[in-house]
């Protein structure tokens, strides 16, 4: 009887680390009202929550880098200011002007540029213990990739006028009865293709930390035969830093590949 | 056995205005993005994008300008170095000229001062045969005249000798005629 009652005991002790690991999987996907310091919890106004507040702490640490960065008008830049210069050139001369032509490219330069480094600082502050991923958060990246609609539709309307705009949606050369079809599905792209960049962004990071997390919640689960799976979740660590800086030029490009489709609609 | 579940798992927060879930769509969250997002962009134009574009421009604007530039000063100094070789030899050419034409001025110079002596020389030559040929006839002149007087004086002796022979007489007229 006693063996059994230890067995059963048992097998309830790993239902609950399983549930626990599960729990803590989730707990740490969520988005709080409140930060967990080391040795403090802070609170945080309902308003704010933690995702709120590193989108704030990544805009105030752009501002400030940019700031200390570029402190000196100096003509030959030097330390970060050349690293920031840098992508800056990267996102002009590699994601602008290319897709969007050397006039638009450089007016759309910096929105793009924005996009580029507040998704890239988002991402990386996930991977600084203490920080969590604001871009993780699905409502976050909808309404990155909604700001991108609206420089799609407005930007489209401002520049080709609105029955210029129309015009985008009704390609050239196309007999009447299949645009009856096609007209429609133009416009429904506009608006999955803002859905994809949500849905892109916020999926590659949010798998990525529910990867590590669970990870690391194997050893929990299943002691010290699952030690090996600290290397992998290293590795996957590793691999994130990249899909952190992967996720910021993809976002980035298909923003200017698809204003440029909506601004120029010669196909 | 509850107790040790409760120990492992984080107090869940209860979902707020914020919306707790990710994966939950939440308006507010999106505001806030919104917000962040337009003014972290506006700053950074001001503070980044904008002096930093702006700055690429003019440095590519003054790298373009100083290759140019530096094109043109090539050019320049090709011209320059064309003109200071033609230069040299024109004045090279010049002084040719110059030597040819004091050559020509010296041989000139000379041939006329070769004349001139030669015309002096001849005065000169002249001048002397003039004077020999003087000289000359008054000897002749003196010796006929000697001869003349030495004639009259033998034959004065002659005479006083023998006046009286005609034979004498007739070989004196052959003597002067000799003469």
């Amino acid at each position: 009887m006693a063996d059994t009652a230890t067995v059963a005991a048992s097998a309830t002790d790993q239902a609950a680390r399983n549930e626990a690991v599960m729990s803590y999987v989730m707990d740490k996907a969520q988005n709080h009202d409140y930060w967990k310091l080391p040795f403090a919890k802070l609170p945080l106004p309902e308003w704010l929550t933690l995702h709120g507040l590193m989108l704030v702490l990544a805009s105030v640490f752009l501002l400030a880098a940019f700031a200390l960065a570029f402190r000196r008008r100096d003509p030959v830049p030097r330390g970060l200011a050349n690293l920031l210069e840098v992508l800056v050139l990267f996102v002009r001369d590699g994601i602008a002007i290319p897709n969007l032509g050397a006039e638009d490219g450089r007016k759309m330069t910096p929105l793009l540029c924005s996009f580029f480094f507040f998704i890239l600082t988002l991402n990386l502050m996930g991977l600084i213990p203490l920080f969590a991923t604001a871009t993780a958060n699905v409502n976050v990246t909808a309404a990155l990739a909604t700001t991108t609609l609206a420089v799609m539709i407005f930007g489209a309307i401002y520049k080709n006028g609105v029955s210029g705009f129309i015009h985008a949606f009704i390609p050239h050369g196309v007999p009447w009865p299949v645009l009856i079809l096609l007209t429609p599905i133009e416009f429904m792209g506009m608006f999955i293709k803002t859905f994809s960049l949500t849905i892109r962004l916020f999926a590659n990071m949010f798998a990525g930390h529910v990867v590590i997390y669970t990870l690391i919640g194997l050893v929990v689960m299943f002691g010290p035969y699952a030690f090996a799976s600290i290397g992998l979740a290293v590795g996957i660590y590793v691999l994130k830093i990249v899909v952190a800086l992967l996720q910021a030029y993809v976002f980035t490009l298909l923003s200017a590949m698809f204003i440029a489709q909506v601004h120029h609609p010669a196909h | 056995m509850a107790d040790t579940t409760t120990s492992y798992t984080e107090q869940p927060a209860s979902g707020g205005k914020g919306g707790n879930n990710p994966i939950q769509v939440s308006g507010h969250m999106m505001g806030l993005t919104w917000l962040t997002f337009g003014i972290l962009a506006l700053l950074l134009y001001k503070v980044a994008w904008k002096p930093i574009l702006t700055a690429l421009d003019q440095r590519e604007k003054q790298i373009r300008d100083a290759l140019e530039e530096a094109r043109l000063s090539r050019e320049e100094y090709a011209r320059i170095e064309e003109k200071r070789k033609q230069l040299i030899d024109e004045a090279d050419a010049k002084a040719r000229q110059i030597i040819e034409q004091a050559r020509h001025a010296a041989v000139e110079s000379a041939n006329t001062i070769e004349a001139r002596a030669r015309d002096e020389a001849n005065i000169l030559l002249a001048n002397a045969q003039r004077e020999i040929k003087t000289a000359h006839e008054k000897a002749i002149a003196d010796i006929r005249r000697e001869s003349a007087d030495l004639a009259v004086g033998l034959s004065r002796k002659i005479l006083a000798e023998q006046l009286d022979e005609p034979r004498s007489r007739s070989l004196v007229d052959r003597l002067l005629q000799q003469v």
